[in-house]
């Protein structure tokens, strides 16, 4: 039976399942879905966790939420794409508690330690400094920073565990990245105002 | 407010998701729209999600996590295996009742299992009868029904947020607790309600993002706090932009 689960796509194998839950041959499509996921479950838990314990906790809950809700999974989206979002809101929303309950906000020091220069970035004004931000951003920093600077300013995601989940390997890992990324972007921002200035005289 | 936090904030709004982000769904999907690749093409945001799902999909482990996966995989297979979550089904339940007795497996054991537990059921409803005018021995709640009751709105696609609840009434019920999660089963709100019916507060409403997939319940209780019935998860979903 399983190796002819094994042909099914994703969405067949749910369909299958909630089409009779209880069923030996549900079960046995449960079985092979979160087989074919497990790992990558575990794998995202473990980048993000950083040690295996946690890692282990984390995807046993992402794999249990999962199943508890598979009825709602519609087959609108791909099942790849619902667990995934299981599983980053729960790491996320886990690891920013985490480190909430730490006090471990030493995030915000370490960069600040590590970038004094100027902050015309914070300068901007305007209705849309947030578009032109975004411009700015998207002419400056290269894919990784943004993803960087994404995950830590919007996510809200330590840096220890941005180091980790985008496996940077550098020294100082996501640090570096914001600073540097903070850098280009008030350099960017200097020469938009001076150009502005110039304009104006 | 300081420098750096009006720059936090201005980087957060930036690179954030905005009222123009399809939902992730649509983002995500292989056949996505020529609008939705458009805006894939110039969203740093949800280029940000994106990319972070096919690093999920396509992750492999590095030789020296392989360690690591292998006593995971190892402890998640000891612990309790996810089926075992499941409520058991009436099949799982009349196997294991009537797993000891030496009926054959297939149709004809569950035939055979059908009889005794109806010969059970009859001698148990015979008993009842005759106790009839006894007070209850036990003070456990009565489930009157154990079927449910619908959650009326919002559901389905919303061009706005919605500002209220609405179910069926049930009999009988002293309070209804109501609970708005996101699509993953996390909790965003809970209300307990007298009536039919509540308000969703105003802040509370402004978290309901456009793009965004939501779903609720509604448990309806009697005087002492029990549940007496529950409705099935409602989902709705508010459109990012207006079909």
């Amino acid at each position: 039976m399983n190796g002819f689960m094994g042909l099914m796509r994703d969405e067949e194998l749910v369909a299958r399942y909630l089409a009779q839950p209880g069923s030996p041959e549900a079960d046995a499509c449960l079985n092979e879905l979160f087989q074919r996921y497990r790992g990558k479950v575990a794998l995202w838990c473990l980048r993000l966790a950083g040690d295996r314990e946690a890692a282990a906790d984390l995807a046993q809950e992402i794999l249990l939420k999962a199943f508890r809700s598979i009825a709602s999974f519609r087959g609108e989206a791909k099942f790849s794409t619902w667990l995934y979002t299981i599983s980053r809101n729960h790491c996320f929303k886990e690891l920013k508690a985490r480190a909430a309950a730490a006090e471990s906000s030493g995030d915000a020091a370490a960069i600040e330690v590590a970038d004094q220069s100027p902050n015309p970035l914070a300068q901007l004004e305007s209705a849309s400094s947030a578009q032109m931000v975004r411009e700015l951003i998207a002419s400056a920093l290269s894919e990784v920073e943004t993803r960087v600077m994404t995950l830590h300013f919007v996510d809200e995601l330590p840096l220890d565990n941005i180091t980790r989940l985008l496996q940077l390997d550098n020294t100082s890992g996501a640090k570096a990245y914001i600073v540097s990324a903070k850098r280009k972007l008030n350099r960017a921002a200097e020469a938009w105002r001076s150009r502005g200035q110039r304009v104006q005289k | 407010m300081s420098e750096r936090d009006r720059e936090r904030q201005l980087l957060r709004a930036a690179l954030g998701p905005t009222a123009e982000c399809p939902p992730f769904d649509e983002l995500a999907s292989p056949d996505a729209s020529e609008k939705v690749k458009q805006h894939l093409a110039k969203c740093l945001h949800c280029r940000a999600e994106v990319e972070m799902l096919a690093r999920f999909e396509s992750a492999e482990p590095q030789p020296a996590e392989s360690a690591d996966m292998a006593w995971i995989e190892a402890e998640l297979a000891r612990r309790a295996p996810v089926t075992a979550a499941r409520p058991k089904t009436a099949g799982e339940r009349i196997r294991e009742w009537f797993g000891w007795l030496p009926f054959p497996a297939g149709r004809t054991g569950f035939a055979l299992a059908g009889v005794v537990l109806a010969l059970l059921v009859a001698v148990g409803v015979s008993l009842r009868l005759s106790s009839v005018g006894q007070h209850p021995t036990t003070d456990q709640p009565v489930v009157f029904r154990s079927g449910r009751f619908a959650a009326l709105a919002p559901a389905g696609d919303l061009t706005t947020a919605p500002s209220q609840f609405h179910w069926e009434n049930v009999p009988g019920a002293a309070s209804y607790h109501v609970r708005l999660l996101e699509v993953d089963g996390t909790e965003v709100w809970s209300v307990d309600s007298a009536s039919a019916s509540v308000e969703i507060p105003i802040a509370m409403a402004a978290q309901l993002i456009a793009g965004r997939a939501f779903q609720w319940d509604v448990a309806a209780r009697d005087n002492a706090g029990h549940t007496i019935s529950t409705t099935n998860l409602q989902t709705f979903h508010i459109l990012a932009t207006p079909r």
